[in-house]
C-alpha cells in the first residue's frame, strides 16, 4: 500500500473486467467491505492475541486484478482509506459512453470494446450498456455532448432515396 | 247344623287352637259340597238341554210342514182370485174397445161429409180463380203488346239517334288521329336527335373515365413505388432483425467507432 498515498484516480488503470460504472460502484463497495473485515481483524488479534496474518481475505477477480494493475496492497489501514477515497473520486469521475445495442451484449464483447475505448478515446472509460431491438444491428452511441447512430435502421432510413431510385431503374 | 249334630265334641283346646281347627274343618267341608253341588247341576244342565233340543227339532218340523200347507193354501186361493180378476178385466176392456170402435166409426163418417163439403168448395173456387185468371191473362197480353210496340218505336228512335252520333264522334277520332300521328312524328324526331347527343356524352365520358384510370394507375404505382422502399426497409428489419449476434457485429461496429474516433475523443476530452 506504499503506492497507493501517492496515486490519483486520474491514474489508475482500469482492468478488462471492469466495464461499467456499476462495476466500478461494485468495486469501491468491496473496497469498503474488505476495509471493514480487516479492521475487525486487525482489533480482534489485539485483543485475542492472534495475528493478523490468520484473516485471508477472498476477493473478486475485478478488485484482484485492480489491485495487481496498478501494483497496490490493501495490508495498511491508513492506505487503504486513501484508496477508497480514490475510488470514490473515481467513481464519480468516470467517463461514460452510452451504447445500445439491438441484442443483448456478451460480457466479452463489452470487454473489447471498452479496450478499444481505453486504447482509442480515454484510459478510465466505461461503458453503459442499453437494449434496444428496433436498431436491427449495429449500435446506437451517445457520449456527453453527442449521439451517433451506427444501427442498421439508421442506415436504411438514409437510404430510401437510393431504394427508389433503383426500383425506378428496375422499372425502366 | 243338624250335619254336626253326632260330631264328638273336641277336646279341651287353647281358644285359638280350637277356633282354627274348626275353621279348617268348614273349609273343606264346603268346598266339598260345593262340587258334587256343581257336578249335579251340569248333568241336569246337560239332561234338560238334550230334551229341549229334541222338543225344539220337532217343533220346527211340525211348524214347517203346517207352513207349507199354509202357503200352498193361500197361492191357491190367490190365483184363484187372478184369474177371476183377469176375466172382469177382459170383459171391461171388451166393452171400452167396442164403444171406441163405435165412437171412430161416428168420427171417420163425420170427416168423410166435412172433407166432400170442402172438396166441394174448393173446387168452385178454384174454378171462379181460373176464370179470373184468364181474364188476368187476356189483359197483361194486350198491355204487353202495346208496350212492345211502343218499344220498338222508341227502339228505332234511338237507333237512329245513335247512328248520328257515332258518325260525328268517327269524325273528331278521325282528326284527332291525324294530331297524335303528327305528334307521334315529332317525338321520334326528337327521340332521335337525344339518342345522337347521348351517345356523343357517352363517347366523352367514355374517353373521360379511361383518361381518369389512367392518372389513377399511374398515381397507384407511383404511391407503391414509393411505399415500397418502405416495405422492402420493414421486410430486412423483420427478416435479419434477429440474426446477428454482438460478437459477429463487433468488427463493424469498431470500425465505425474508429471512423468516428475523432469526433468521439473530441466530446469526451470536452
Amino acid at each position: 500500500m506504499n503506492e497507493s498515498s501517492a496515486k490519483s484516480y486520474s491514474e489508475f488503470i482500469l482492468p478488462p473486467s471492469l466495464v461499467s460504472k456499476l462495476d466500478v460502484s461494485r468495486m469501491v463497495t468491496e473496497m469498503e467491505q474488505l476495509d471493514n473485515d480487516l479492521n475487525a481483524a486487525n482489533v480482534r488479534a489485539k485483543t485475542v492475541g492472534a495475528t493478523e496474518a490468520t484473516f485471508v481475505p477472498v476477493l473478486s477477480e475485478t478488485l484482484r486484478d485492480f489491485l495487481i494493475q496498478n501494483k497496490l496492497t490493501a495490508n495498511d489501514s491508513k492506505g487503504r482509506t486513501s484508496l477508497i477515497k480514490q475510488l470514490r473520486a473515481l467513481k464519480d469521475k468516470v467517463p461514460i459512453v452510452h451504447m445500445t445495442f439491438a441484442v443483448s451484449a456478451d460480457i466479452e464483447s463489452l470487454q473489447q470494446l471498452v479496450q478499444w475505448l481505453r486504447t482509442s478515446v480515454h484510459p478510465q472509460a466505461v461503458i453503459s450498456v442499453g437494449l434496444q431491438p428496433g436498431l436491427v444491428a449495429g449500435v446506437h452511441l451517445r457520449t456527453p455532448n453527442h449521439v451517433h447512430d451506427f444501427s442498421l435502421k439508421a442506415k436504411l432510413a438514409g437510404s430510401h432515396d437510393v431504394l427508389i431510385k433503383e426500383l425506378e431503374a428496375y422499372r425502366g | 247344623m243338624g250335619l254336626f249334630q253326632n260330631k264328638q265334641s273336641a277336646p279341651q283346646l287353647p281358644d285359638d287352637e280350637v277356633t282354627e281347627g274348626i275353621q279348617h274343618f268348614f273349609d273343606g267341608y264346603f268346598q266339598e259340597l260345593n262340587e258334587r253341588g256343581r257336578a249335579h247341576f251340569d248333568d241336569i244342565i246337560q239332561q234338560q238341554t238334550a230334551k229341549f233340543e229334541e222338543d225344539l227339532s220337532g217343533s220346527i218340523s211340525s211348524i214347517n210342514a203346517d207352513l207349507r200347507a199354509y202357503i200352498t193354501k193361500r197361492i191357491d186361493e190367490q190365483i184363484a182370485e187372478n184369474a177371476k180378476s183377469i176375466r172382469v178385466a177382459q170383459a171391461a176392456a171388451l166393452e171400452s174397445i167396442n164403444a171406441s170402435v163405435e165412437s171412430l166409426q161416428k168420427q171417420n163418417a163425420s170427416f168423410s161429409a166435412t172433407l166432400e163439403e170442402q172438396f166441394e168448395h174448393s173446387s168452385n173456387a178454384i174454378k171462379a180463380t181460373q176464370a179470373e185468371a184468364t181474364k188476368s191473362m187476356d189483359r197483361t197480353v194486350q198491355t204487353l203488346e202495346e208496350q212492345h210496340r211502343n218499344l220498338g218505336n222508341a227502339l228505332q228512335k234511338s237507333v237512329a239517334r245513335q247512328d248520328t252520333q257515332m258518325g260525328e264522334l268517327f269524325e273528331q277520332n278521325k282528326s284527332q288521329l291525324t294530331d297524335m300521328k303528327q305528334s307521334q312524328d315529332a317525338a321520334l324526331e326528337w327521340l332521335n336527335r337525344s339518342i345522337t347527343t347521348l351517345q356523343e356524352q357517352q363517347e366523352q365520358l367514355s374517353s373521360s373515365f379511361q383518361q381518369n384510370v389512367v392518372n389513377q394507375q399511374q398515381m397507384l404505382v407511383t404511391a407503391f413505388e414509393q411505399n415500397m422502399a418502405q416495405i422492402v426497409e420493414h421486410y430486412l428489419l423483420g427478416a435479419i432483425g434477429d440474426q446477428f449476434d454482438l460478437k459477429s457485429q463487433l468488427p463493424s461496429i469498431i470500425k465505425q467507432l474508429e471512423a468516428n474516433k475523432a469526433t468521439i475523443v473530441d466530446d469526451m476530452k470536452l
